[in-house]
């Protein structure tokens, strides 16, 4: 019976150090003591940890002395029976005992070898010394995450929203479904440059509505999808001329959206969005309209279009639509005030005369109690409209019959009064006032002598009874000179000596006089009437009373200043009086915008012959 | 020039040549180019009138962004360059002071690229992500700067490999030292010896302050067990535990300056990837919804 125990160690080289030793008896003991027949120098090992027995020519027992477990063959165990010939495998701590039958020596063979280090610091011998003092062992490598970091961010940010985009399916929305809007969150919201305009704020998921496709800038198909009714600022070709830059760096930032395929001239190139919420061109840029207008007749030649850059020092005189045919069709033409035109309204109205303070209208408002002291003013026949931005109609029976009554005779106490308007039935209604016998005409119908025009009757009557006449007379006295009707209105005729064909002058009362622009009265209350229109001055009917441009300027300065220095400053961009969308005058002012009120064009705007 | 050739100012230029830093290459000199470069982009910024607003999406929005985007490829370059010998007349020194000069500049290219408009999309992750990349160098000069005498003082004479090996010399002693103790007095000194002083994890490497670790508690511990442990055997576990508690403790901080030294790489290099990533997507997101 005897036990064969070698004990392998390794020299500083490296090198295998095997010692062995033969122990008689058929019991062996292990443990850190040094009087151990195998000394296990780990602090593990208890110090009689454990012994091997003898229990056969080829058989041992394992055991455990302390309760502390060890492993046979891979199995934790405090007890365990091994054939020698078979062989088998016990660790103890840092160190591995090999049991194999010596046939040669006839004993058991134990092989003892240390395989653990004996402390952690040793272990690191293992490891390269110099990654050991670096991250590289604590933290992810930096391959990884930049690798990793990079993927996530190229699917979340490119794939996801590119997937948007094909899921969506190339489908041009219609406009319902555009106001709709559709639900759920797409991955090319990421892409979004920034909040949409509140108008379009539905639109804020479906990317595909308006950038209908990939790597082509947004097209007006895409805006008409839902605006229908909006109009060129011009010709598309000839905004296109105009729109063409002559600076360097204008053709090349053209050359440059030409090759990045962003056609000028869309939509988008003003109304632009992904800026927030009140970010859309309202009030654009001065500029914004200058660099077309500022040099269009070079641009453009066949324009009549006056070169402007600034109201204040480049803005060519008002061009109103003054009426020069009046009718039932009447004609205007845009006409600059420079040339001082005349229009013939078909009425011979004297401003001046009624806006006197001591003539005879004068005093006649005042006996009819229409003003305390002074004369007429504009406010007894202009009457602000709705919204107080332009004025009604002027007619005969709201604005001139207090004063200029058409009653001309009295029979069985019935007043009779002359049909205004229609010149036939007028004359017709004379003829059987006569014919049927006359009778008290209320005053005369040649020689107007109103003394108290209005409240006429009364008074007047006993001074004028016993003229008489035929009926004949009496209609050539109401369109004499001097009769009822020429007091205001042009008359011609009669066709023949002797005829009774009069006829009256048609009368076309323009009420808008700016085409392009946009004229609020509201927004200037502070000042009078007469300060702008020199209406107590006009003479003649066919004055235009519109002011012109130098009047304008004594305040509104243009969008800088323009260079002129003025009493009251008032800085004046082109969008202030004019809009690009031209038929939508309405958003010329905040406070037209307010009001939403069915905008009346000049009655003929038909026909007017728009110098555009 | 005469004065170019007087000695004294030779001596004088070379002195400040050899304790010149990489921030002060040249006398300054990337650093005067890229604040030139940014004064000259803040005076065209303050005197551009885009309609409607200043942004990405102006001409000079465009030209900052081009101009952005290809600095950032060539700031990323550096990382190529220090890993090749340097064959041309770019010292590696120059090219380091031109990358943290003209990478500060970034800060006004960016933010003039946005005209300070931000809002949850990739243009703004890579805004963010840019700006990170910067905080991050910040970083980096910062502790360069600051730590190197600091972990040259905490090293005392002593290299990295001689630390080590004074560990493990302290290790192998105390392994001997401890083979006539008792079970609880070996455990004791088996955890010393079981614990890793490189482990822990980046947080304990970051962590300051001495730690509380085996040794130490092995120190306590075999005060408590003055009388199972023979007074010759116990002098000497105590002065050696002595011992690697203070090298541990040196070790310690060592590895904590070196992880501060070297951390900021961990934050700069994965972002700048991801931030490239995020650029091409945010250039090419802007050209496929045009």
């Amino acid at each position: 019976m005897a036990f064969l125990i070698h004990a392998v160690s390794a020299s500083a080289t490296g090198r295998e150090i095997r010692r062995s030793r033969r122990v008689e008896g058929e019991r062996v003991s292990i443990g850190r003591d040094p009087g151990s027949d195998i000394v296990l120098t780990d602090l593990e090992v208890t110090l009689e940890h454990a012994t091997l027995v003898q229990t056969g020519p080829h058989r041992l027992i394992v055991r455990s002395l302390k309760g502390v477990p060890f492993t046979v063959d891979g199995r934790s165990t405090q007890e365990a029976e091994v054939d020698a010939r078979a062989g088998a495998e016990v660790r103890i701590a840092g160190f591995r005992l090999e049991i194999a039958w010596d046939e040669a020596e006839q004993a058991i063979g134990v092989t003892v070898e240390r395989f653990g280090a004996v402390a952690a610091s040793a272990a690191d011998e293992e490891r390269d010394e110099r990654q050991l003092f670096t991250l590289a062992g604590v933290a992810p490598s930096r391959r990884l995450m930049a690798w990793g970091g990079a993927l996530l961010v190229l699917l979340l940010f490119l794939a996801w929203p590119i997937a948007s985009y094909v899921n969506a399916g190339h489908k041009t929305l219609t406009a319902e479904q555009m106001a709709a809007g559709t639900a759920g969150f797409h991955g090319d919201r990421s892409w979004s440059a920034g909040p949409l305009s509140s108008a379009h704020a539905g639109l804020t998921n479906d990317c595909t509505a308006c950038h209908a496709k990939a790597f082509v800038s947004v097209r007006d198909e895409s805006c008409k999808t839902c605006h229908t009714t909006v109009h060129d600022h011009a010709d598309p070709e000839k905004l296109r001329v105009a729109l063409a830059p002559d600076t360097i760096g204008g053709k090349l930032s053209l050359a440059v959206a030409h090759a990045f395929n962003r056609p000028a001239g869309r939509c988008v190139d003003c109304h632009t969005e992904h800026k927030g919420n009140d970010t859309r061109i309202a009030v654009p840029n001065q500029k914004f309209c200058a660099d077309c207008h500022a040099d269009l007749k070079e641009k453009l030649p066949e324009t009549k279009l006056g070169d402007t850059k600034d109201f204040g020092s480049g803005h060519p005189e008002f061009q109103p639509a003054i009426l020069i045919k009046p009718g039932d069709q009447p004609i205007f033409q845009r006409t600059s005030l420079d040339a001082h035109p005349k229009q013939e309204t078909g009425l011979i109205f004297p401003h001046d005369l009624h806006l006197s303070a001591t003539n005879g209208v004068a005093r006649m408002a005042q006996a009819l109690g229409q003003v305390k002291s002074g004369g007429l003013d504009c406010a007894g026949c202009h009457t602000p409209n709705r919204n107080g931005a332009g004025f009604l109609p002027v007619t005969m029976e709201k604005d001139c019959q207090s004063c200029h009554s058409l009653a001309f005779g009295r029979r069985d106490g019935q007043i009779r009064t002359l049909r205004h308007g229609e010149v036939d039935q007028a004359i017709a209604q004379v003829r059987d006032f006569y014919g049927a016998g006359g009778g008290t005409p209320v005053q005369p119908l040649a020689g107007y002598m109103r003394k108290r025009p209005g409240d006429f009757a009364a008074a007047q009557v006993a001074s004028l009874q016993g003229i008489s006449g035929t009926a004949g007379q009496a209609i050539r006295a109401m369109f004499a000179p001097d009769g009822t009707c020429a007091d205001c209105h042009r008359i011609t005729g009669p066709s023949r000596p002797g005829a009774l064909d009069y006829k009256i002058a048609a009368v076309t009362l323009p009420d808008h006089y700016f085409v392009n622009g946009w004229f609020d009265h509201r927004a200037h209350t502070t000042e009078d009437c007469a300060s702008c229109h020199a209406a107590p001055k006009s003479k003649d009917a066919r004055d235009v009373l519109i002011p012109g441009i130098a009047n304008c300027r004594t305040c509104h300065v243009g969008e800088n200043g323009g260079g002129i220095a003025k009493k009251a400053q008032v800085a004046s961009g082109c969008a202030m009086c004019h809009v690009y969308h031209k038929d939508d005058r309405r958003a010329a002012t905040a406070a037209n915008r307010e009001e939403k009120r069915k905008f009346t064009q000049p009655s003929a705007t038909t026909s007017v012959r728009n110098s555009e | 020039m005469a004065s170019r050739s007087s000695p004294r100012k030779q001596v004088r230029r070379s002195a400040a040549l050899l304790h010149e830093s990489f921030l002060r290459h040249r006398n300054w000199r990337w650093a005067k180019i890229a604040s030139a470069l940014c004064l000259v982009l803040i005076l065209i910024y303050a005197f551009d009138n885009p309609v409607p607003r200043p942004e990405g999406d102006t001409v000079y929005g465009y030209t900052l962004g081009t101009i952005g985007f290809a600095l950032i490829l060539w700031l990323t370059a550096l990382g190529i360059r220090k890993r090749r010998m340097s064959p041309g007349v770019w010292s590696l020194k120059a090219w380091t002071s031109a990358h943290v000069w003209l990478g500060l500049s970034l800060i006004v290219i960016g933010t003039l690229h946005t005209g300070f408009h931000f809002g949850w999309n990739v243009h703004t992750l890579a805004y963010a992500l840019m700006m990170l990349v910067i905080a991050s160098g910040l970083f980096g000069i910062g502790v360069y700067a600051a730590l190197p005498s600091k972990l040259s003082e905490n090293r005392g004479e002593l290299t990295e490999t001689q630390m080590l090996e004074g560990l493990r010399s302290l290790d192998r002693q105390l392994h001997s030292a401890a083979q006539p103790l008792g079970p609880r007095a070996a455990a004791l000194i088996q955890a010393s010896l079981d614990e890793d002083a490189f482990g822990g994890g980046l947080r304990a490497r970051l962590r300051s302050g001495a730690l509380e670790n085996a040794t130490t508690e092995a120190e306590h511990g075999l005060r408590e067990m003055k009388g199972e442990i023979p007074p010759d055997a116990m002098e000497r576990l105590k002065a050696l535990l002595g011992q690697k508690h203070s090298l541990v403790a040196q070790l310690r901080r060592h590895l904590r300056l070196r992880a501060i030294l070297e951390i900021w790489l961990y934050v700069h290099v994965p972002t700048t990837i991801a931030l490239i990533a995020a650029l091409i997507a945010h250039v090419v997101s802007v050209f496929f919804y045009w």
